[in-house]
């Protein structure tokens, strides 16, 4: 009796004290990572030389909500958000199209050079961003689409890695029902259109969900293909905002807050879609 | 190397003599020539250094060659090499691809043994010979890349009294060209050509070997079109107009845009400032190991079954990868300001620092490691959270029967069950790591002093501020062929990952 009392301590006590430790670091770890949003947001609501003194003020001593009003006003942010708008929906809805498109060949139809085809355009994903930039910038300077939404969106429409996280999907989907309708007579853009893609909403939502907060987040594209003030996207608009205010920290921080809060929203109504988008592309084992 | 003036003049090491004075007084401009120096005659350069309006010669810097300890040329010519390594290749292609045809045709395997001759020993031997020979050029060329580096950095210290246009001698600049020969791309485009023939010719006779059904091929090709057509014109189109850039002086000023060959090229390899930022770059990469051990971490002790607000906690770290990276970087310069910044408070109380951080040419660049591992972590352990939950249960259980302890549970099944989770992690974030740009733009702009000039940052900075747009495309390709051998690392070890 004595002996399994002492058994049962002796292995359980050093179970408990590595989960305590294990816990008090993942509130550590969860605290580093909160801070300096909390910061962010606490620094908005200050005076602008109430942030200069060390130590550092955690909560501001009057909340100043004009800040807000005066960094917001300061550029046109509304314009912004609304360009940021445009092109991220403008870039979601064509890479849901044409991807799905090409995923669904890729996992279903039976066409000739279909696997040659596929690793030519696996290939594409090696290509860095910054090769491409010089001479899509001439190019789409040679069309004239300078300042415009088609630069902004065009040259993103398609993704390889959309493509080939929708393949792995439609990989996994049962035949029958495609076949079923195939017996009846249905074409194939019948069966992609009537068939697979309402079967195909949830790797649908990830795929948009990462397209939008990727083309939301991508900053030298933006900054380059457009000159005017009122063709900025978000994130160019708060860089340029840093630049003008360097030394007004919160208004920049206030500034900064509204560029994080429609990203954080969105992120609270889909995370699980971001989750399942690592399972999907090939992470599952 | 070493630099000699004019008599009378400040600074005096040696004598010019008179007559070569004259010259590059009149000329105005490099000046080659032979010239008895030191006891020997040796072929010199002579660079005349003017004062600060460019108007007056007021000293010469003259730069010769250090013997070489490699022979300058191969024994023989150079289109011998590429010729035999040539039909190597082309005999091994031709090997491979009868034995593919074999296959396709269903034929017994004595049969394709017997079609496979070796063709390994003559073979080999080229190989030998051509990498002896190549190793000889890259030395050669190596010590003179050494030499007109120390030429430059010798001729900046001695001229910084003057504003002076430096330049290197003429003949250091060809012999850096040992590297890009005429024979070396012809030679590397006939290799990519013949691999390409061999793909192509695969690929047919595999293809036509099997019935075509051509309505269904069709309805596939036409699902494929819009994607394949705007892969053609956004991305493939431009990376060959960027390879023709970068052989041209291209600014979008001028209308003027000369071929200049290989000499972008040779400028990225002799460039101090590429190098530099090259250096940057791979000491920013190497965050990423460091954040994957603190990922894996995280992800391991979020691995439990009964971890109160475990949806809660992934979502709080997988909040920074999602945010906006340009007000995340505004908030961390903040963060990091050296007299009132967040983190030197918290370091004060624990009293360490002040550290100055991103103003300080010695951190600089590590702090922006440690808020890319800030950034990072969070997706990293998500993606380990999704490797760990597909570890089976089962194998834990044999393994605490059998006496294991947490340790050897970690080191003799997690860690290896997840190697492809941390492959696909590490090569992933490395590509991502070296092209990092925005936080740089943002917060730093490549300084205080270069310490934070990443490649892409470079690039940049050139094409677009310096509008040097071949010389940044040049630039480009060279980072395109880093992360190329990443991807291709990825992609081997993707395809033979093991199946428990």
């Amino acid at each position: 009796m004595v002996k399994r009392i002492q058994r049962t301590f002796s292995r359980r006590w050093p179970e408990r004290f590595i989960a305590l430790i294990g816990v008090a670091l993942l509130l550590l770890a969860a605290f580093t990572m909160l801070a300096p949003f909390l910061w962010m947001v606490l620094t908005s609501f200050m005076d602008e030389l109430e942030v200069f003194q060390f130590p550092p003020r955690l909560f501001p001593e009057r909340w100043l909500w004009q800040n807000w009003r005066e960094a917001l006003t300061a550029l046109p942010f509304a314009r912004f958000f609304l360009n940021s708008l445009i092109m991220s929906l403008g870039i979601t809805a064509g890479q849901l199209l044409f991807c799905s498109m090409a995923g669904y060949a890729f996992a279903r139809i039976r066409f000739p050079f279909r696997n040659a085809l596929f690793l030519a355009f696996l290939s594409f994903l090696m290509v860095p961003v910054i090769v491409l930039l010089i001479p899509r910038f001439l190019m789409v300077n040679f069309f004239g689409w300078i300042d415009t939404f088609w630069a902004l969106i065009i040259p993103e429409m398609v993704s390889v890695w959309g493509i080939f996280l929708m393949r792995q999907f439609f990989l996994g989907l049962p035949r029958d029902l495609e076949d079923a309708a195939r017996i009846d007579g249905a074409s194939e853009w019948a069966i992609y259109w009537r068939i697979v893609l309402p079967l195909s909403k949830p790797a649908l939502a990830t795929l948009g969900v990462f397209a939008f907060v990727g083309s939301w987040q991508s900053f030298l594209w933006p900054l380059i293909a457009t000159r005017s003030l009122y063709m900025r996207t978000m994130e160019v608009g708060i860089a340029s905002f840093h630049t003008i205010y360097s030394d007004n920290w919160p208004l920049q921080m206030a500034a900064a807050t509204a560029a994080v809060l429609p990203l954080v929203v969105l992120f609270f109504f889909a995370q699980r879609y971001f989750v399942r988008g690592i399972a999907l592309s090939g992470m599952k084992g | 190397m070493s630099l000699l003036w004019p008599e009378g003049k400040r600074r005096t090491p040696g004598a010019l003599p008179p007559s070569l004075w004259q010259q590059v007084f009149e000329q105005e401009d490099i000046w080659t020539g032979e010239l008895a120096l030191q006891g020997a005659r040796r072929t010199v350069a002579a660079v005349p250094i003017k004062d600060f309006e460019f108007w007056d010669v007021n000293a010469a810097a003259v730069v010769w060659q250090r013997t070489l300890h490699a022979p300058k040329t191969a024994p023989w010519p150079a289109w011998l090499p590429p010729l035999v390594a040539l039909s190597w290749l082309l005999a091994l292609s031709l090997a491979l691809l009868r034995r593919e045809m074999t296959h396709l045709a269903i034929a017994s395997k004595a049969t394709a043994r017997a079609l496979h001759r070796p063709v390994w020993p003559w073979s080999l031997l080229a190989l030998i010979v051509w990498l002896t020979w190549a190793a000889f050029e890259w030395q050669a060329a190596r010590d003179l890349a050494h030499a007109a580096r120390q030429a430059h950095g010798e001729l900046l210290a001695a001229a910084r009294d003057y504003a002076v246009p430096i330049r290197l001698a003429p003949e250091l600049r060809a012999e850096l060209s040992h590297l890009f020969t005429v024979e070396a791309i012809v030679f590397w485009s006939l290799w990519l050509l013949a691999g390409l023939l061999f793909f192509a010719t695969l690929a047919i006779v595999r293809n036509l070997s099997r019935p075509v059904h051509l309505k269904t091929a069709l309805t596939g090709l036409g699902f494929i079109l819009p994607s394949f057509l705007h892969l053609l014109i956004f991305s493939f189109i431009p990376i060959a107009f960027a390879f023709y850039i970068s052989f041209h002086i291209w600014s979008i000023l001028s209308p003027e845009k000369p071929f200049i060959g290989l000499d972008n090229y040779r400028e990225v390899f002799a460039s101090r400032d590429f190098w530099n930022s090259l250096k940057n770059t791979s000491l920013y990469v190497l965050h990423v190991p460091v954040g994957m051990a603190v990922s894996l971490m995280l992800a391991l002790i979020m691995n439990r079954k009964n971890l109160p607000g475990l949806g809660l906690f992934r979502t709080l770290f997988y909040l920074p990868s999602i945010t906006s990276f340009v007000a995340i970087a505004i908030v961390w310069q903040w963060i990091y300001n050296p007299e009132f910044g967040l983190l030197n408070y918290v370091l004060s109380k624990m009293q360490l620092g002040p550290y100055s951080w991103l103003n300080s040419p010695k951190t600089a660049l590590l702090s922006l490691m440690l808020m890319a591992i800030w950034l990072q972590a969070g997706y990293q352990m998500v993606i380990y959270l999704a490797g760990l939950q597909n570890i089976p249960e089962y194998l834990y259980e044999a393994a605490k029967i059998d006496g294991a302890n947490r340790w050897q549970l970690f080191w003799r099944i997690t860690f290896p069950l997840l190697k492809p989770t941390t492959f696909f992690i590490l090569v992933t974030s490395l590509i991502g790591s070296f092209q990092v740009f925005t936080q740089i733009y943002v917060m730093t702009e490549g300084g205080p002093l270069k310490s934070t000039d990443v490649v892409v940052y470079h690039i940049y900075k050139n094409a677009w501020d310096f509008l040097r747009m071949g010389y940044a495309s040049a630039m480009s390709f060279v980072l395109f062929f880093i992360i190329m051998a990443l991807t291709l690392l990825q992609f081997h070890f993707m395809r033979r990952r093991e199946v428990w």
